[in-house]
């Protein structure tokens, strides 16, 4: 790679590593992985970096690696190890403890950690990254219809997840 | 009315230091990344159209799989010293025959051995890979598409009555911040650097093709680290 681009490259890094991170957390809810799911697309994304550069849509595409990096990562590597669930993601307080959760931070964690990936992917990308719904089919590889679906299903399980929290009037809204 | 959700999210992801990822080690590990994927390519695909390219010499040299192999005799009253026709082919970069007239463009480098000569062409930004020989060219000519370069193997079956030697052209634009090629022949022995000229390189060799041992091309850059190999 050139040493512009190679620049770029660092630049790029140096601005958007931090909030990449913060979605692949989102999608896994433990901090260690998000970290290596982050370096090893922004490893990726070296690669293929002066294409990129030329084709445009650098942010789009960096974000698709890690969506699609974190959620490999989730898929069990034996049949003896068992992620993903809502054991997988980490928690401090006590699940007893209604009040303490719902003052928590966790809650929201807590309650991604009960989507399926794909379900879970669409509410990131929808309402963290704030990407439109095309944006996000195109990250996810899927048609809009499908993210759609899969969001408002999303959202339906939230509202029954959170119902003693505040978060009733964002549900059925994927489109 | 999502906002409230966008909130819960933000909030879930705060935390007191920022994600910096150790930039140098991150640069190195894309470089490797980069050049293992280059060499991977390379390797792959140069090894499917070795394959295809040595099926192709051995049915060649088996002459249908019956009698012995030998080029037909000429007809009667035909002295056999006479000199046999050259013939020159071109194909462009992306395997296709090159248009009329680009024997004649530009020469960017070329090679020479008493079968023939192969030559890299160039005219407004098209390219032409020419192999001239006696005799009429086999049906086993291929050509390797890689990144940034373009190899080539254009084996003809020599003009002698044993027909069992092919001559393996090896050519095509040098990847960038390459200057050198060491070529190794099938079969072993010391490396023989290809002649680079004006970005571009080419190689030509005698061999009865070994898919045992394979001929290697070795990229390098001028501080001498290998860039890429190809495995013929």
């Amino acid at each position: 790679m050139k040493t512009s681009a190679e620049s770029e490259y660092v630049e790029f890094v140096t601005h958007h590593a931090d909030r990449l991170c913060r979605t692949a957390y989102l999608l896994c809810g433990d901090w260690r992985r998000a970290e290596d799911a982050t370096q090893e697309a922004l490893i990726r994304l070296y690669r293929v970096w002066p294409r990129i550069q030329r084709k445009g849509g650098i942010g789009a595409y960096a974000r698709k690696v890690v969506v699609s990096t974190t959620l490999d990562g989730l898929r069990p590597r034996s049949s003896r190890e068992v992620v993903g669930g809502s054991t997988y993601f980490t928690a401090t307080a006590d699940p007893d403890d209604r009040i303490a959760l719902a003052e928590s931070r966790l809650v929201i964690v807590r309650a991604l950690a009960q989507l399926p990936p794909r379900q879970r992917a669409c509410v990131v990308l929808r309402y963290f990254d704030e990407l439109s719904v095309d944006e996000t089919a195109a990250a996810l590889g899927c048609r809009p219809g499908t993210v759609k679906s899969q969001t408002t299903r999303a959202l339906e399980r939230l509202r029954a997840e959170l119902a003693p929290s505040t978060l009733s009037d964002f549900a059925g809204h994927g489109g | 009315m999502t906002q409230d959700l966008k909130t819960r999210l933000d909030e879930a992801t705060d935390r007191p230091t920022a994600f910096v990822p150790d930039l140098d080690h991150l640069l190195a590990a894309g470089r490797r990344r980069a050049r293992s994927h280059f060499a991977v390519t390379i390797a792959g695909t140069v090894a499917a159209v070795a394959v295809a390219a040595t099926a192709g010499a051995i049915a060649l040299n088996q002459g249908g799989g019956s009698g012995p192999n030998v080029l037909p005799a000429p007809p009667a009253g035909q002295a056999t010293s006479a000199t046999p026709t050259t013939t020159t082919r071109c194909l462009d970069e992306a395997g296709q025959p090159s248009p009329k007239g680009a024997d004649k463009w530009e020469s960017m480098v070329t090679v020479k051995d008493k079968y023939g000569s192969s030559t890299v062409r160039r005219s407004a930004g098209q390219l032409a890979f020419c192999s001239e020989f006696s005799g009429k060219p086999t049906i086993v000519t291929q050509q390797v598409m890689l990144p940034r370069s373009s190899v080539w193997l254009m084996s003809v079956c020599r003009t002698d009555p044993s027909c069992t030697d092919i001559v393996t052209v090896f050519m095509g634009r040098l990847p960038a911040n390459a200057v050198r090629v060491a070529v190794t022949p099938a079969g072993g022995g010391k490396p023989v650097d290809a002649t680079t000229r004006k970005g571009f390189f080419a190689y030509r060799w005698i061999d009865v093709p070994d898919l045992s041992r394979p001929a290697t091309a070795r990229i390098y850059d001028s501080a001498g680290r290998e860039l890429g190999h190809y495995r013929v």
